[in-house]
């Protein structure tokens, strides 16, 4: 049958459909509109879904502790949202290498923009994603949407592959009080990658978080307004994960000289907290985090030297007002401060210099991130005719951050002190970045609706760049819409980016152009009975991506002049930053939900892509390290209402290439699976105590990242490897909250 | 490394600290509470006309044609929902399948909006933000009118309206005051009461 006749075919079933719904409403179509979520994210006004000029698709707070979540990340990979993490659970990157539609980059989660209330949560600088999936306890979180594809228009750099917004739940009308405790058990990582049982060297993990929360009304000075606080304590030790020894050059031996390799764990310490509180128009938040993990895979194989510290602050106002019936004013001052510490205890002598080439010296590899920003933003949303048919936003945002980067001290790893001789690349930079923005929505008539935006972004680095969106949306039926969307986006290169250098491996960049994306999407969307579906097809190109290359003989020889790299570096090792990579993509999103009874829902949804890169000097290939499908199937079962939930939460990733961290050559991750089993509800119909257990399994147990080449003439008996992940874990929780006391006493 | 230049900051520091303190300056500015929490007003609309088809007695209760009263107080913000409202009822051009007019109302007193209900023979009286605390006396006085009193928020639900419309985790959500629908006589088959939130 051909795709013509197909559509009539579709459009035909519409029609009819739709007839007869509007001939004699039925409880189903109430279903349809109590389903729909009103979503913020893309346009930054309210709409409904049929009016969204991007593929949105959100998920409750309820919901993701129902599906046995653990974070945002983790989230975002099982709940049908269209993206992926490049493995589900586990340490080693992790969550951080987010991508959607054919694309992850492996990029630390760069291209996505992460919004908590508004507030870009991404590393300043960096522009990466990772501890801050955990920063906002689950309980604390209200829905979630994700805008799929570019989203500079209203955010700005980074919102190239998806824009997630957490939104966080505003204080109810009664005193609330909360405390959660959970612990997650996970078994062991042998090294064939199977589940083991604890025995032996192997070791079980257990992972515990508690909190509490209290949200209260209060009036000051005869104005209503609310007070809300968190604190939350996590702590992992992790299950013991057993890797080969490896002696090739690439790794740090032990200090005694044995292999790189053997037994051990990666523990986790975090504290978060935060206040809001809001008087009438005006709300004020404060968030504060820590969050140290060990590192015993960098550097000297189960140092607990090696390890990373996370520290964040962050301040946002928020002010809204009507100035006239018309205009509704959003005005923001947000400040944030970072402070990110990376250790690795290294012994190699290519990266610890060392008096004698004979005598390496066991080094700290350290480097350090420190960035402070405060800005403002002013939103003003105009409805003309406060009718919705035209409804201008206009927004302007300016941002300015101070950055001190050490890009690599090295210290002698017995003394602590600085080694002698070596440069350290210390960089200070002062930053200011502004915007300006538009966004016009027009609706002549009730089923046709056209989105148009545009946003000039400044930077002292870059200069400018324009960053453009158009959506059509036409509702040929009132349950159905197609959109027709073209929308661009950029990243800013970092001031890393461009002036990294160390003084064995990398000489600095100078100018980086941004990196840009541009997209066409096609989308149909419908709401027949019961079941909800849609279907989006896009064609994506990425250009300028940065990646690293080799140094011209010019460029070293530059390098060596300006001192930005040792006389004894080779040019054959040293690394320079450049707008080298285009990426292409094409697929399509299906997703449907099947609401079977009205306590029965089942969401099915999948990407199929075909994603090629292509350098500015190599062959075209394809994507390799990204997944050419990506599916999730998740059901939901109410035992009886107010009581016990059910749920199923499963992730299929296709063959992909795993991530070179050490060697060089990459290894296939083969087809994986991942499912939650979770049951949670309350405890009693009236004690306020609620439960949540579930069980976790992975197939295989390792993340894609590829660990050595295997078997080399210096190495024979070293075998290739993935990091492993743990298999299978088990999640127990309580909850205790008075206002869901009252609730059930309610019923 | 790049040097920076003090008096390149200075200008740098003094272009941002302006617009800062026009931000600063708009907090100041306009009347309360805006659009977040709101149920978007075509959604409320289209919630309205599913329920009013399954009320029992609808259709006869209003003759053939319904009137809406979209009841606001004197504040920006319910101004503006009122107005939204009323557009997105005109547009609908009809509620539980009976063609519909919408009227703006500014609230004054309870025996006045009973005046203008029974003079334009409304079938509903929808109570825009803001006008929580009076709906109490409102409802009070439309007793026996067999009205069906519809709010825009939770608490305007809880302080007495019939119907009512509220947003949990970005999702609509649709409130009925049982109580209050058995005291006016108003009756709602098991379509809506099963999908409702009940307030008693």
């Amino acid at each position: 049958m051909s795709t013509s006749r197909i559509a009539l075919l579709i459009a035909a079933l519409s029609l009819a459909a739709d007839a007869q719904a509007q001939a004699q409403p039925s409880g189903e179509s109430l279903d349809a509109l109590l389903r729909e979520s009103v979503v913020r994210t893309a346009s930054r006004v309210s709409e409904r879904p049929s009016e969204v000029p991007s593929t949105v698709t959100s998920f409750t707070g309820d919901e993701l502790l129902a599906s046995g979540m653990h974070d945002v990340g983790e989230a975002l990979a099982f709940l049908g949202v269209g993206m992926f993490v490049s493995s589900s659970r586990g340490y080693y990157y992790a969550q951080s290498d987010v991508g959607a539609r054919g694309v992850g980059l492996r990029d630390l989660g760069r291209h996505v923009l992460y919004l908590v209330d508004g507030h870009a949560m991404n590393v300043p600088n960096a522009g990466g994603l990772g501890p801050q999936w955990l920063e906002i306890p689950l309980e604390r979180i209200d829905h979630v949407e994700v805008s799929l594809g570019p989203g500079s228009v209203l955010y700005g750099s980074s919102a190239m592959i998806a824009v997630v917004h957490v939104y966080t739940r505003t204080p109810g009308q009664s005193l609330h009080v909360g405390a959660i405790s959970e612990v997650d058990v996970s078994a062991p990582n042998e090294r064939d990658h199977d589940i083991a049982l604890p025995g032996g060297p192997s070791h079980a993990g257990l992972a515990f978080r508690t909190g509490a929360f209290v949200s209260t009304p209060v009036t000051i000075r005869n104005q209503d307004g609310a007070f809300d606080a968190y604190v939350e304590w996590r702590e992992e030790l992790g299950e013991s994960i057993e890797l080969a020894p490896r002696n090739d050059a690439t790794v740090s031996l032990s200090l005694d000289g044995s292999p790189w390799g053997g037994t051990t764990s990666v523990d986790r310490r975090a504290l978060r907290g935060a206040v809001s509180a809001r008087v009438g128009r005006l709300t004020v938040r404060a968030l504060g985090a820590t969050d140290r993990m060990l590192d015993p895979l960098t550097g000297i194989f189960g140092s607990d030297v090696s390890d990373w510290d996370y520290r964040v602050g962050r301040i946002d106002v928020r002010h809204e007002a009507l100035p006239t019936e018309r205009v509704e004013l959003t005005s923001r001052l947000f400040f944030d401060t970072h402070e990110i510490e990376r250790r690795g205890a290294i012994n190699r002598p290519a990266f610890c210099p060392s008096p004698d080439p004979t005598m390496p010296v066991p080094c700290l590899f350290r480097t350090d991130l420190r960035a402070m920003g405060f800005g403002f933003e002013e939103i003003a949303s105009i409805d003309w005719d406060l009718d919705g048919r035209m409804l201008t936003t206009v927004g302007a945002t300016g941002v300015a951050r101070r950055i001190d980067i050490d890009l690599g001290s090295l210290y002698d790893l017995a003394t602590r002190d600085p080694i002698a001789g070596v440069p350290r690349p210390n960089l200070e930079h002062t930053t200011l970045t502004g915007a300006i923005y538009v966004e016009q929505i027009v609706r002549p008539v009730r089923w046709f609706r056209l989105n148009i935006g545009g946003r000039l972004d400044a930077d002292d680095q870059f200069g400018f760049h324009f960053s453009p969106r158009a959506a059509a949306i036409v509702r040929p039926t009132t349950r159905s819409t197609i959109r027709l969307s073209y929308s661009e986006a950029f990243r800013a290169p970092s001031y890393q980016e461009e002036n990294e250098q160390h003084f064995n491996t990398q000489i600095p960049s100078g100018a980086l152009r941004p990196e840009i994306v541009r997209d066409v999407e096609l989308e149909w969307a419908g709401t027949y009975g019961r079941v909800g579906t849609s279907v989006v097809g896009f064609a994506t190109g990425y250009r300028d991506l940065i990646a690293f290359r080799g140094v011209t003989m010019d460029e070293f020889d530059e390098a060596i002049a300006r001192g930005w790299v040792s006389s004894s570096a080779s040019p054959a090792f040293v690394r320079i930053s450049d707008n080298l990579g285009s990426v292409t993509s094409f697929g399509g999103i299906g997703r449907i939900r099947a609401d079977v009874t009205s306590r029965l829902s089942i969401i099915a949804s999948g990407t199929g892509a075909y994603a090629r890169t292509k350098s500015q000097s190599g062959p075209s290939n394809r994507l390799a390290l990204s997944p050419a499908f990506v599916g999730n199937v998740r059901a939901s079962y109410l035992v009886r209402e107010g009581g016990t939930t059910l749920s199923l939460a499963t992730l299929f990733m296709s063959r992909r290439e795993a991530w070179i961290v050490t060697g060089r050559s990459s290894q296939e991750v083969p087809f994986s699976f991942d499912l939650r089993a979770t049951a949670s509800g309350p405890i009693g119909p009236s004690s306020g105590v609620s439960y949540r257990v579930g069980i976790g399994y992975a197939y295989p147990a390792v993340a894609p990242y590829s660990l050595g080449d295997g078997p080399t003439s210096t190495a024979p008996t070293d075998v290739p490897q993935l990091v492993p992940i743990s298999g299978l874990h088990a999640l127990v929780g309580l909850r205790y909250d008075v206002d869901r006391r009252r609730a059930q006493a309610d019923r | 490394m790049r040097r920076v230049d003090p008096l390149q900051v200075g200008n740098r520091a003094l272009g941002l600290a302006i617009p800062i303190a026009l931000v600063v300056a708009s907090f100041a500015t306009g009347a309360a509470s805006t659009d977040l929490a709101l149920v978007p007003p075509s959604l409320q609309v289209d919630l309205l006309d599913r329920v009013a088809y399954f009320e029992h007695g609808f259709r006869e209760r209003t003759g053939g044609r319904a009137t809406v009263l979209v009841v606001h107080a004197s504040s920006m913000y319910s101004r503006r929902v009122a107005t939204q409202l009323a557009s997105a009822l005109r547009e609908s051009e009809s509620i539980g399948g009976v063609p519909t007019d919408a009227r703006l109302v500014a609230y004054e007193s309870p025996s006045a909006l009973r005046a203008e209900v029974e003079s334009a023979r409304a079938s509903i009286v929808w109570f825009a933000p803001e006008l929580e605390a009076s709906i109490a006396t409102v409802v009070q006085s439309l007793t026996g009118s067999r009205t069906l009193t519809v709010a825009s928020t939770a608490v305007g639900v809880r302080a007495g309206a019939i119907v009512g419309f509220d947003l949990e985790a970005s999702r609509p959500v649709i409130l009925i005051n049982e109580t209050r629908a058995n005291r006016d006589g108003i009756r709602f088959s098991f379509e809506v009461l099963s999908r409702a939130r009940l307030i008693r």
